[in-house]
């Protein structure tokens, strides 16, 4: 097997991963924890940055983080598994943000180390990002024969040949995408394009071209319309590449859609290639219209409810004996529970709804 | 008696049907009034009233307020009711 220069990085690349990994666990393990350990967590989180730092701008950091793709520098055989970009690094500190900002900042009296932690995490985010987002890769770069059969012999594996030639001619093209197919072939991503009979399913190519054309084009107007609420939108579809960048118009986005959106996300992420993200990600968004729908009807409950509440308090404290004092006694104008002391207690307030 | 327990009961009906955060900000809400009215009361007298103190109630101001923060929370609360309705029955009574 040719040297693909990999080994060189890969203490590098792996120490990156084992720092986050371990980073992430540390923050996981401590979010229902004591919150005597959340100084040791922030200490431990600034730590580990410095090192992220000093990896991400080490002179290897193209290599690290994704780089020019170059089709001489393919990751194959053994190595199968380990090619990493910035993608998940990027994505790491995304979610490490999300945690630090939407469950431990409200914990913190103090938030001024924290803030000053998401400012620094936000740069090396948006760090790899940049990275990310500059390289170029090549979607329609077709691999030749000679770097087909080294990852043939280099994974002595049938099944996997299977796929691997499959991988091509499915897309006709995006090594990328056949990486990944090998390398996650049981996994969410690529079961159900490939393992799950795409062997036997009729390839992209061989579809009609109008008829995919307007499924493409439907699926950027479907994207537009459910994602484009949650982001800002940067959208790129020439050559048929497409994707958004996230920055999040709000974190106030629920659970189960976040995790859809960094599926979609993660989708034009791997695969740079609009037809492919098409077919991936519409039952996505329409996991995320269910969600959405179900959403509404629980606002709507939600409402329902309260009005109702509403009602019943006002017609029972019109006969209890508590409020009969109050009105007898005292004006009710001046009923002012805003008052009650420190300025802690005024901020709390001031969300009161009645 | 009867008219209220009606009253009581269906009140009752409507807030068995709110979910949990609607549950806790409705009995937050009612403690909150209990304190507020006594405050007032005492200030039409001019009895002066000390309150106590905790930033447990901050908690409340999270976007995912755990079970821990709520009762934290409503004990604080029911202690600054009952300590100025203590005071104040100490200069009435």
């Amino acid at each position: 097997m040719k040297d693909y220069g990999y080994v060189e990085i890969e203490e590098q690349r792996n120490a990156i991963e084992k720092e986050m990994s371990s980073l992430l666990s540390r923050v996981y393990k401590t979010m229902h924890g004591d919150m005597g350990l959340t100084r040791e967590v922030l200490g431990y989180v600034e730590d580990t940055m410095e090192r992220l730092k000093t990896l991400i701008a080490s002179p290897s950091k193209q290599e690290i983080l994704g780089g020019e793709f170059n089709k001489d520098r393919i990751y194959v055989g053994s190595e199968i598994g380990k090619e990493k970009t910035s993608v998940p690094l990027y994505f790491e500190l995304d979610l490490l943000m999300d945690v630090l900002e939407k469950r431990y900042m409200p914990k913190f009296t103090d938030k001024g180390p924290m803030i000053h932690m998401l400012q620094e995490l936000g740069k090396l985010r948006d760090e790899a990002a940049a990275l990310k987002f500059s390289s170029q890769f090549q979607p329609q770069e077709k691999l030749s024969e000679a770097a087909m059969d080294d990852i043939i012999a280099a994974t002595g594996n049938f099944e996997i040949e299977k796929q691997t030639k499959a991988g091509v001619h499915f897309l006709g093209i995006d090594p990328i995408y056949m990486h990944d197919h090998v390398t996650y072939r049981n996994g969410d991503y690529i079961s159900e394009g490939m393992s799950s009979g795409s062997l036997g399913k009729k390839p992209l190519y061989e579809k009609d071209e109008k008829a995919l054309a307007e499924a493409q084009s439907q699926y950027v107007d479907d994207l537009l319309s459910v994602v484009g609420k949650y982001f800002v939108r940067d959208w790129d579809f020439i050559n048929g590449k497409g994707k958004f960048l996230d920055k999040l118009v709000s974190y106030d986005v629920d659970d189960r859609i976040m995790e859809r959106l960094r599926r979609i996300y993660e989708l034009q992420e791997r695969y740079h290639n609009l037809a492919v993200v098409s077919e991936k990600a519409t039952a996505i968004l329409e996991e995320i219209v269910a969600i959405e729908d179900e959403l509404s009807k629980e606002r709507q409950a939600t409402e329902k409810h309260q009005k109702a509440i509403d009602q019943a308090r006002a017609r029972y404290q019109a006969k209890s004996s508590f409020w009969k004092f109050f009105h007898r006694k005292m004006n009710p104008d001046k009923l002012q529970m805003e008052s009650m002391t420190t300025e802690e207690i005024d901020d709390l307030y001031q969300g009161r709804k009645r | 008696m009867e008219e209220v327990n009606q009253a009581f009961n269906e009140y009752m009906e409507a807030y068995k049907k709110l979910n949990i955060p609607e549950k806790r900000e409705e009995i937050i809400n009612s403690t909150k009034e209990l304190i507020a009215v006594f405050e007032q009361l005492a200030d039409q007298e001019q009895i002066p009233l000390k309150f106590l103190r905790s930033r447990e109630i901050n908690d409340l101001d999270g976007e995912h307020t755990s079970e821990d923060d709520f009762l934290e929370a409503e004990l604080v609360y029911l202690e600054v009711a009952k300590n100025i309705i203590g005071q104040y029955l100490d200069q009435k009574i």
